[in-house]
């Protein structure tokens, strides 16, 4: 496991990004930010797109939030939920990944879905974990 | 409620081992090993109604609710370590853990699909050993919280758990490959169409927007939604589908343990050794007693 943190350190990367000032193509006016305890999902790659913001546990994302493309987990301050699961199925259900407070993922195509593919388009709910 | 910019987070860029597939979204099982799960045919999932906790044999490696509990609590000191260095205050951290039922499957205990429906209810708390003793989070503490958490993962405890976004290991390898195995598996299939089949002859669907999901279609109003969900939950007794799906992952998981067993000795190992080293920070700390 001391090989999985090292890694993690080594391919954790902090990006230069903030209100106004966008990445790549993303949109300069886009809202990419996410608060205290709020789990946000973006419609399109870079956080850009229509953001939905919710709380760390949603049973369902909604049909406008349903199935995203990039995301954020803001801060927590239970320190006992420093992850959010994030379902491919509504209610909790089927396949699934954590992600811990702080985290980012700019293009959910990056991660992969067990047994091929990726999880771009995938995520339909998310809950608080340990 | 403050909001921080994006500088703040961390991003988990593409990483090697993810095996992103060429087309978004798409299945391909190629990447899958070849698994006969027959040899482990005498493994079984435990699963607890009183509990509703769905027992399988790669928990071993994973932590408990109550040693992640230890082993975040050890973190947060190394965090405030590194504030404490810095001289900025922590910014509001305290509260329980409370473990929910396993419904990764959907509603399966009838008694808890009477109470709460489709909801999964609480089954125990555990409770919580840190606490930052400040109850706000101005913008700058929780940014150098981060910068800190970030600067510190070296020497942070590992948190035992598989398919965390972005870190490609063993566990992560494991549980998804079981998974998707058994998705593949014609008796899952089997099972899953037995309790498709129980529910339609109590007249109940799936969701058409989400036929793939555990959980049918239900009333909004809660006793409509209760009665689905004892129905479902009866059905999935009747059906023996959740022994049966949860075998299949217990299978293919032993399978894919045996064949690594020399590796999941060693993170058996780690893990044993991080928790006593997660215990001497905590006894560090004044947190003797857990």
């Amino acid at each position: 496991m001391r090989k999985i943190a090292k890694f993690l350190a080594a391919s954790a990367v902090v990006i230069p990004v903030s209100i106004g000032m966008g990445v790549g193509s993303a949109n300069a006016w886009a809202d990419q930010t996410c608060a205290n305890g709020k789990v946000c999902l973006f419609q399109s790659s870079v956080w850009n797109g229509t953001k939905y913001s919710n709380n760390y546990a949603a049973t369902y994302v909604g049909d406008a939030a349903n199935d995203p493309t990039s995301n954020i987990v803001g801060y927590t301050t239970n320190p006992a939920y420093r992850y959010v699961m994030f379902y491919e199925h509504l209610n909790f259900g089927g396949n699934s990944f954590y992600m811990k407070e702080g985290q980012a993922i700019s293009y959910l195509a990056d991660i992969a879905y067990p047994g091929g593919g990726n999880w771009d388009n995938r995520i339909s709910s998310h809950d608080e974990a340990y | 409620m403050a909001r921080y910019p994006l500088s703040l987070l961390v991003l988990v860029v593409a990483l090697a081992g993810c095996s992103a597939n060429s087309q978004p979204g798409g299945v391909d099982a190629a990447s899958l090993p070849s698994v006969d799960r027959a040899a482990y045919a005498g493994v079984h999932a435990k699963l607890d109604p009183a509990t509703a906790i769905i027992s399988l044999p790669m928990d071993a490696y994973e932590a408990t609710p109550d040693e992640s509990m230890v082993i975040t609590a050890a973190n947060m000191y190394v965090i405030e370590d590194c504030m404490k260095n810095a001289d900025v205050t922590m910014p509001e951290k305290h509260g329980d853990l409370t473990v929910k039922a396993d419904q990764s499957y959907g509603v399966w205990v009838p008694e808890l699909a009477a109470k709460y429906g489709y909801d999964k209810p609480i089954i125990r708390i555990v409770s919580g050993i840190y606490d930052s003793q400040t109850r706000e989070s101005a913008d700058a503490n929780v940014k150098k919280y981060f910068e800190c958490d970030n600067a510190t993962v070296s020497s942070q405890i590992p948190p035992f758990r598989s398919r965390i976004a972005g870190e490609d290991s063993l566990l992560t390898n494991i549980s998804n490959d079981s998974n998707a195995l058994s998705e593949r598996d014609p008796e899952w299939r089997e099972s899953r169409d037995d309790w498709i089949t129980c529910l339609k002859h109590a007249g109940i669907s799936m969701r058409q927007d989400s036929p793939d999901a555990w959980v049918p279609s239900y009333p909004s109003d809660k006793q409509g939604e209760i009665r689905t969900a004892v129905q479902d939950a009866n059905c999935k007794q009747e059906t023996k589908v959740m022994q049966r799906i949860s075998d299949i992952r217990a299978q293919y998981q032993s399978a894919l343990i045996a064949a690594n067993q020399a590796a999941m000795n060693r993170l058996a190992d780690d893990k044993t050794e991080a928790l006593a080293k997660a215990r001497t920070i905590l006894r560090q700390h004044g947190k003797g007693a857990v």
